[in-house]
């Protein structure tokens, strides 16, 4: 029997091609220093050995199994990452995700130029002054005065929608990267590592990002796009036009030497109860798609990283990543 | 590029000439102590001396063992060649071969990204901020680019014809800030691979291997020996890992995520002196855009694509690293429980 186990081990790298062939490789090497360890501890009678051995040869099979599981389903992830319930008619969950973000990344680039632009116009408005000299006399007055109060919140929008912008980048390089490299380098490489002890933490944290990143980081965007769909849809298609598109903002000019009572203060109030009226058209792209879907692929990733992890091996203190939210 | 210590001659000969031999004597000093404790234990019967004495010759043997493995670890580690990895795994890629090289390699690379993504952020927010300063004045009873009210006195209307940046350039600050942080996170992070590299190899594995074959200091030697291990095969390793992804990480040989933002790296197309007097008369005269498009965005401003890329710089340059860290940290715990020692790295974690 035993001799049986040794054929069959020894043709396991024949079976497969490029980096299964190292994993069996590996596993061998790790199975001839175990019945080293194994050997010696009987010899000197230690249980201590004879337990580390035995712990060892459990994991070498946890291991065997890890391999098949990534061979003979040809990536369960595969299976899942190709759900259609998921999919929103893209290939892939992890391609569904990149096409939300680019998606969003347009609209915000839209609102970012309207923002822009619309600032532009108030600051133009209210930093003009009306001068008249002549000889040494004359005067000079700004009745634009209300239009500055609003240039705060122009900023502060500004601001948001950079955050937002940024988000959105960041989680879809982290996507587009694990799409072409999770299944490819991280998985077969953590499985690799992870079949020698001192490697094993390294090993499974590997593998732990691979599955996290290229499942959870993209099912958290997934899964906000379809809450972000039932809202709309249980609200009704009025309820989307107002709250989901963002157009310009109407700044009338303001005449800088007309000091009449009323006549230009009334504009700049004029232009901030549109900005308030626009502002809730805002909140769809920036608040629900932009920021609340990458916030929860975050978390999702970094939940699924410290579960996994110590599944797979060495639990990782994740509160690092989880701050980056 | 540094060469790595832990690679070199030195540091092997260091290894056979002066630690093992410093190890060896402390292990057959703890084997005189262990065989002096059983033969007491014996001699008095009491069955805790006998006992710990069968435990230590348990633990000698594993820092023998572990002094082999550990030796011959390093000189495996120094042996790999990434490009062989990469044909493992089918991937292209154009780095250096040595793990330990590729390791500083992936950090280089995302500190020049990050310094490409703080160069275009920074290059809007200085063209935002100067033409937001820029202020025109318009005569009154305008007659194209002139007035009547100004060829009899000074009448007219004065404006900031750009001053309507705030939204931008708010938005390019909260962007530089962290652009800045993932540049200077990635040397940080250099700095503290050149340091394994230098330092932590030489000093904690050695000390590390001939404490825990001293009596009574094993734990101490098997925390110094995992974090060396950690620090010098873990951290650099996940790295030269994040390296085997450059040339699609980095967009190399760019290190930009879209070609035409190479426009924005070089910051000579502003217009240094004549600036001020230039821009402030083409303002007044031709109009506000003409000056925007002709001395500070000549190719035309990209915004979002900016900020997108300092967003994309943040992962590069600290996310990944900080994975890099993390693993190596976890690496630290588990290893050490390894060996038998529970160690609390959370305030390390904090620190990161």
């Amino acid at each position: 029997m035993k001799k049986i186990l040794l054929v069959l081990l020894l043709l396991i790298p024949l079976a497969f091609a490029s980096w299964q062939s190292v994993a069996a490789m590996a596993i061998i090497i790790s199975m001839t220093l175990l019945a080293a360890v194994f050997a010696v501890g009987m010899g000197i009678e230690n249980e201590t050995l004879k337990a580390l051995s035995k712990d060892e040869f459990y994991q070498l099979i946890v291991l065997a199994l890890l391999m098949v599981i990534l061979l003979g389903t040809d990536g369960i992830l595969d299976a899942i990452s190709q759900s259609s319930a998921l999919t929103q008619g893209q290939p892939t969950i992890q391609d569904a995700a990149i096409v939300s973000l680019d998606d969003t990344y347009q609209n915000l680039s839209k609102c970012l130029n309207t923002i822009s632009g619309t600032d532009n116009s108030i600051a133009i408005e209210a930093s003009k002054g009306c001068s008249c000299q002549l000889t040494g006399g004359g005067y000079s007055v700004s009745a634009c005065g209300g239009f500055p109060m609003l240039s705060t919140p122009f900023s502060m929008s500004g601001s948001i929608v950079g955050y937002a912008i940024a988000e959105v980048a960041s989680a879809k390089k982290i996507i587009t990267l694990t799409k072409d490299f999770a299944l490819v380098l991280f998985l077969p490489l953590g499985i690799i590592l992870r079949t020698f002890r001192f490697s094993r933490g390294a090993g499974g944290f590997l593998i732990a990002f691979g599955i996290s990143a290229y499942i959870l980081m993209p099912a958290g965007i997934i899964f906000v796009d379809m809450l972000n769909e039932q809202f709309m849809s249980d609200e009704g298609a009025g309820y989307r036009d107002e709250y989901s598109n963002p157009g310009g903002i109407d700044v009338k000019k303001c005449d800088p030497c007309e000091t009449a009572f009323g006549s230009n203060s009334d504009k700049a109030v004029d232009a901030y109860g549109n900005l308030r009226a626009n502002l809730k058209k805002y909140l769809y792209i920036i608040l629900l798609k932009a920021t609340l879907g990458p916030a929860v692929a975050l978390l999702l990733f970094a939940g699924g990283l410290k579960a996994l992890s110590g599944l797979f091996g060495a639990e990782v203190d994740v509160s690092a990543i989880t701050r980056f939210v | 590029m540094v060469v790595a210590t832990v690679c070199s001659p030195e540091f092997m000969d260091f290894l056979t000439s002066t630690i093992f031999p410093l190890a060896a004597y402390a292990g057959i000093i703890t084997a005189i102590i262990i065989a002096v404790s059983f033969m007491v234990g014996q001699a008095i019967r009491n069955p805790k001396v006998t006992v710990w004495a069968k435990t230590e010759v348990v633990q000698l043997f594993i820092s023998f063992v572990s002094l082999l493995l550990l030796s011959s670890l390093f000189g495996f580690f120094c042996s790999i060649d990434m490009h062989n990895i990469a044909d493992i795994f089918e991937i292209t890629y154009s780095g250096p071969s040595s793990m330990f090289d590729a390791a500083e390699d992936y950090l280089v690379s995302a500190a020049r990204y990050s310094h490409n993504a703080l160069t275009v952020v920074r290059y809007h927010l200085e063209g935002y901020t100067v033409l937001g300063c820029m202020g025109a004045f318009k005569c009154a009873y305008s007659m194209d680019h002139t007035g009547w009210g100004c060829w009899f006195g000074f009448s007219g209307t004065q404006t900031q014809p750009f001053g309507g940046y705030a939204a931008l350039n708010a938005a390019l600050n909260t962007i530089f800030n962290s652009t800045l942080m993932s540049y200077l996170m990635s040397l940080n992070y250099l700095m503290i691979l050149l340091y394994i590299y230098k330092g932590f190899a030489f000093f904690l594995f050695p000390i590390g291997i001939f404490m825990r074959s001293m009596p009574y200091m094993r734990s101490f030697g098997s925390v110094l020996i995992s974090i060396a291990i950690s620090f010098s095969i873990i951290y650099p390793l996940f790295l030269a890992t994040f390296n085997l992804m450059g040339d699609s990480i980095f967009n190399k040989p760019d290190y930009l995520p879209d070609p035409s933002l190479s426009n924005f790296l070089d910051e000579d197309t502003y217009p240094e002196h004549v600036a001020g007097v230039g821009a402030t008369l083409g303002s007044a005269t031709y109009g506000a855009d003409f000056v925007k498009d002709v001395y500070y965005f000549p190719n035309g401003e990209k915004p979002a694509e900016a900020i997108a890329f300092g967003g994309m710089a943040f992962v590069v340059g600290f996310f990944l690293p900080s994975l890099a860290m993390l693993a190596a940290v976890a690496s630290v715990v588990y290893l050490a429980r390894l060996y038998g020692e529970e160690v609390d790295l959370s305030r390390i974690m904090q620190m990161v």
